[in-house]
C-alpha cells in the first residue's frame, strides 16, 4: 500500500483531478464572462474578476485559499474548499503510515 | 483502531483545535462568515480551521473499516474497539436512541449558538469568538458522526432512506461542476439583468 508508485499515484489523482475544471472556470472568467454580460453596474464586474487578472497563478498551484490575503484579490474566491480539500490530503499518507506502524 | 494509534489521534485532534483556536483568536476578525468576508478570507479558507474536522473524520473512516474488514471474522476475533463500539451500536437500542438524542442536541446548539454571533458580533469578546470558533463545527460534526455511524452499522433506516436513495446520485455527481460554476452564473445574472 505505501509503495513510491501507489503514493505518487495518489498525490497525482489529488492534485490534478480538478485541475481541468478549474483551468475552465478560470479560463470562462477572465475570457468568456466580460464578453457576454452588459447592464448599468456591469462594470463592477471587475471587481469580481481583477482577482483572476493578477492571481491566476495562485489556483493552478493549489494556494488560493491561503494567498492573497483579501477576499477581493483572490481569483474564483468562492472554489476555496479545493486547495484546502487537496492541501489536507496530502497529510493523508503520513498518518496513515504512522496509524500502520503503530 | 487500538488504543495507542486512537490516543495520538485524539492528541492530534487536541493539537489542532489549539491551532484552530489561535488562528480565530489571533487574526481577530469576528467568528461567522455572515457579512463577513474578511473572516470567510483570513480563518475559513485556512487549511488549520478545518484540521480537527478532517482528523476526526479520518478516525471515523478508519473505526468503519476496521468494524468492516472484521465482519467476516467469527465473533470471537471481532476484538478491536471498532467492532465493539459499531456491534454495540447496531445491536443495543438504549444506547442508539440516547446517540440520536445527543447527536440532535449537538446539531441544535451548534446551529442555535451562532445566533448572538450572527446578530450582534460587535459585542462578542474576542475570547468568545475564538471559543465560538473552535468549538461549533466540531459540536456539529460530533452530532452528525453519531447519526451517520449507526446508518453505516445498518441502522438509522430514516436516514439511510433520505441520503442513500438512488435520486440524489445524479447530483452528486455533478456536485463539483456546480460548485464551480453556479457562482459565476450568479453574478452574471445579478450584474447584467438586476437593478
Amino acid at each position: 500500500m505505501f509503495t513510491w508508485p501507489s503514493l505518487r499515484a495518489y498525490y497525482f489523482r489529488k492534485i490534478f483531478r480538478y485541475m481541468p475544471l478549474n483551468i475552465v472556470a478560470m479560463m470562462a472568467m477572465l475570457f468568456l464572462m466580460p464578453m457576454i454580460g452588459s447592464g448599468p453596474i456591469w462594470n463592477s464586474f471587475q471587481t469580481a474578476v481583477q482577482g483572476c487578472n493578477s492571481y491566476w497563478w495562485t489556483n493552478l498551484v493549489w494556494v488560493n485559499n491561503v494567498y492573497p490575503r483579501n477576499y477581493d484579490d483572490k481569483c474564483l474566491p468562492w472554489t476555496w474548499f479545493v486547495p484546502c480539500y487537496v492541501q489536507l490530503s496530502m497529510l493523508v499518507p503520513p498518518l496513515l503510515y504512522c496509524y500502520k506502524i503503530s | 483502531m487500538n488504543v495507542l494509534p486512537a490516543v495520538t489521534f485524539i492528541f492530534l485532534i487536541f493539537l489542532a483545535l489549539v491551532g484552530q483556536f489561535s488562528l480565530v483568536y489571533f487574526t481577530n476578525v469576528g467568528a461567522t462568515m455572515v457579512r463577513n468576508d474578511e473572516f470567510f478570507a483570513k480563518v475559513f479558507m485556512n487549511p488549520l480551521f478545518h484540521l480537527s474536522s478532517f482528523l476526526f473524520g479520518m478516525i471515523m473512516c478508519l473505526v468503519y473499516l476496521r468494524f468492516r474488514k472484521e465482519r467476516g471474522y467469527a465473533s470471537a476475533l471481532r476484538n478491536s474497539f471498532s467492532s465493539r463500539m459499531m456491534e454495540m451500536i447496531r445491536h443495543n437500542q438504549a444506547p442508539r436512541y440516547l446517540m440520536y438524542l445527543v447527536a440532535l442536541s449537538c446539531i441544535i446548539s451548534a446551529v442555535l449558538w451562532q445566533t448572538p454571533f450572527i446578530g450582534e458580533p460587535q459585542n462578542q469578546s474576542r475570547l468568545l469568538n475564538a471559543v465560538y470558533g473552535t468549538l461549533s463545527f466540531p459540536l456539529y460534526l460530533m452530532g452528525l458522526s453519531m447519526i451517520v455511524m449507526p446508518a453505516l452499522a445498518a441502522r438509522a433506516a430514516a436516514f439511510r432512506f433520505v441520503f442513500s436513495n438512488q435520486t440524489l446520485t445524479p447530483f452528486s455527481h455533478i456536485a463539483i461542476g456546480m460548485y464551480y460554476t453556479v457562482p459565476m452564473i450568479a453574478i452574471f445574472y445579478f450584474m447584467s439583468t438586476q437593478h
